[in-house]
């Protein structure tokens, strides 16, 4: 049975409690220790702001205030709606942590004294990040296999940040290439080697807001194959060359209204087929 | 009603952090600099910094003309030409760089952005490797350090010239995203000029004033081409 661990960013991600209890629920996996970090912490505070700057207040109203509330009930492809139909339990990794009896810690930073001497005892074969900053190599060389992170874009070619947006701010006339990867975390952004990848097609209706409700349930279901694979052998990593793909940072507001219109543009087409002479 | 009550809150807060500035300002701002420093500094005028200033501004006009900003005649008609720098020179800029690195996190080479964009112009077919890697790192400099980006400048220089190194930098991405379609330099682009505007909006002349506004119109020309 493969030992797992993961790593959430605040309690009541409904991402990481989605994943820890699909692993801890599965009869091959073992999920022993979840460490998550506090949001009430002043450098880390700090370190948002810095890198989200005033996206960050809002990120703060959708998954602190609203919570679970954020998302449409009656969407049946969000995160929220696989969680009902998987029984989540309770609202908090503690509630979850209580139902499947595996220990959890709270920390200041995943990669402090005390998330490193959690993990190290926990002895994991590998690790499941699932939101709450950058990883260092003392945690990175913890599990045996790897931290298996989920990323919102398809890498190589979209390292970084945004990568919902850059596709269609940059594309040509052939549909951008959206989906989500699995990979391994090392000391670079995104460039570890990948497991697996799941694209995804645009629709009429769609805004890079339902884009990215429908990206997260398939995020929790690839995470999930991939520590199976890893499990039974069925998953091999493979690496990436660095000349590979690029690194993408946080689109200016600017460019967003680009891809804003560029998108509606692209759905538009999608609901009146431009018709090709047979 | 804490989450209704949140939401306004919330968005009011995230406009005291947002350091973007809006396009049609950033873009009144350029034209308005531009036609009042037009009459003020004559185009033919002095020699050393008055020249140069000149010669910013004059692009500047053109450049903004061409984004559709301005009409009329460009002043840098009445300015003699400037060579671009031989294969040579631009060889033995590449080989003073310290370890082929034009920006790390401890210091910027001066001139930096003025020689790579010299080498993007001269070999605009084929954009050497060195271009390339040194943008990039331009790019990730400029991402990750944000405000404090390109800082130090080496050899150190005053905070005019360090303004000016950072406005070269600003031409420098807008113009690569230009020649390569890479919408990344851009991005980088309008965030180096608009954290640079709260300083240089009360500027009412000067070397960087002047170079800070070609950097506006060669952003406005980038954004006209690649993102309509």
């Amino acid at each position: 049975m493969m030992r797992v661990c993961l790593l959430a960013p605040i309690k009541t991600s409904l991402y990481s409690r989605l994943v820890a209890h699909l692993v801890a629920g599965d009869p091959n996996l073992e999920l022993t220790d979840v460490v998550v970090r506090t949001p009430w912490n002043y450098r880390r505070i700090r370190g948002e702001i810095r890198r989200d700057g005033p996206r960050l207040l809002r990120k703060v109203y959708q998954k602190l205030v609203l919570g679970d509330a954020a998302y449409e009930p009656r969407d049946e492809r969000t995160v929220r709606a696989l969680a009902q139909r998987v029984g989540l339990p309770g609202r908090t990794l503690g509630d979850l942590a209580e139902r499947h009896r595996f220990k959890l810690t709270i920390v200041a930073d995943h990669n402090d004294a005390v998330a490193e001497q959690a993990l190290k005892e926990a002895r994991p074969d590998a690790i499941a990040f699932t939101g709450g900053g950058l990883i260092r190599r003392n945690i990175l060389e913890l599990p045996r296999i790897g931290v298996l992170n989920c990323h919102a874009g398809i890498m190589p070619e979209h390292r970084g940040m945004d990568v919902v947006e850059w596709p269609v701010v940059e594309m040509t006339g052939a549909e951008p290439s959206l989906g989500i990867t699995l990979g391994l975390m090392d000391k670079g952004v995104d460039t570890g080697p990948i497991l697996l990848k799941r694209s995804l097609t645009l629709e009429p209706d769609d805004t890079f807001a339902s884009v990215r409700r429908r990206i997260e349930p398939m995020m929790v279901e690839l995470m999930l194959e991939g520590l199976r694979g890893l499990n039974d052998g069925s998953c091999q990593p493979s690496d990436q060359r660095p000349e590979q793909g690029r690194q993408y940072y946080v689109m200016h507001p600017r460019l967003v209204d680009c891809a804003q219109r560029r998108l509606y543009e692209y759905v538009a087409t999608l609901c009146h087929p431009v018709p090709t002479s047979s | 009603m804490i989450k209704y009550l949140a939401r306004p809150v919330l968005e009011l807060a995230s406009r005291w952090f947002d350091d973007t500035v809006d396009a049609a300002r950033l873009q009144a701002f350029l034209v308005d600099r531009l036609k009042r420093l037009h009459d003020a500094e004559p185009p033919s005028g002095g020699s050393g910094g008055a020249e140069e200033i000149a010669a910013d501004l004059a692009a500047a006009w053109t450049v903004a003309g061409r984004a559709g900003l301005l009409s009329g005649p460009s002043p840098a008609d009445q300015l003699p030409e400037k060579g671009p720098p031989s294969g040579d020179e631009m060889q033995r800029w590449i080989d003073s760089v310290p370890k082929g690195k034009v920006v790390t996190a401890k210091r910027l080479v001066a001139g930096s952005g003025r020689w790579l964009d010299s080498i993007g112009v001269a070999d605009d077919r084929h954009p050497r490797p060195f271009l390339l890697t040194s943008t990039e790192s331009l790019l990730r400099n400029v991402e990750v350090r944000r405000r404090r980006a390109l800082e130090p400048v080496d050899p150190q220089a005053n905070g005019e010239q360090s303004w000016l190194e950072k406005h070269d930098v600003a031409i420098l991405l807008a113009r690569h995203a230009r020649r390569t379609a890479d919408l990344r330099m851009l991005n980088a682009a309008m965030k180096l000029n608009d954290w640079a505007f709260p300083k240089h909006r009360r500027l009412r002349r000067g070397p960087a004033l002047a170079r800070y506004l070609l950097a506006l119109a060669e952003q406005e020309l980038a954004a006209r081409e690649l993102l309509s």
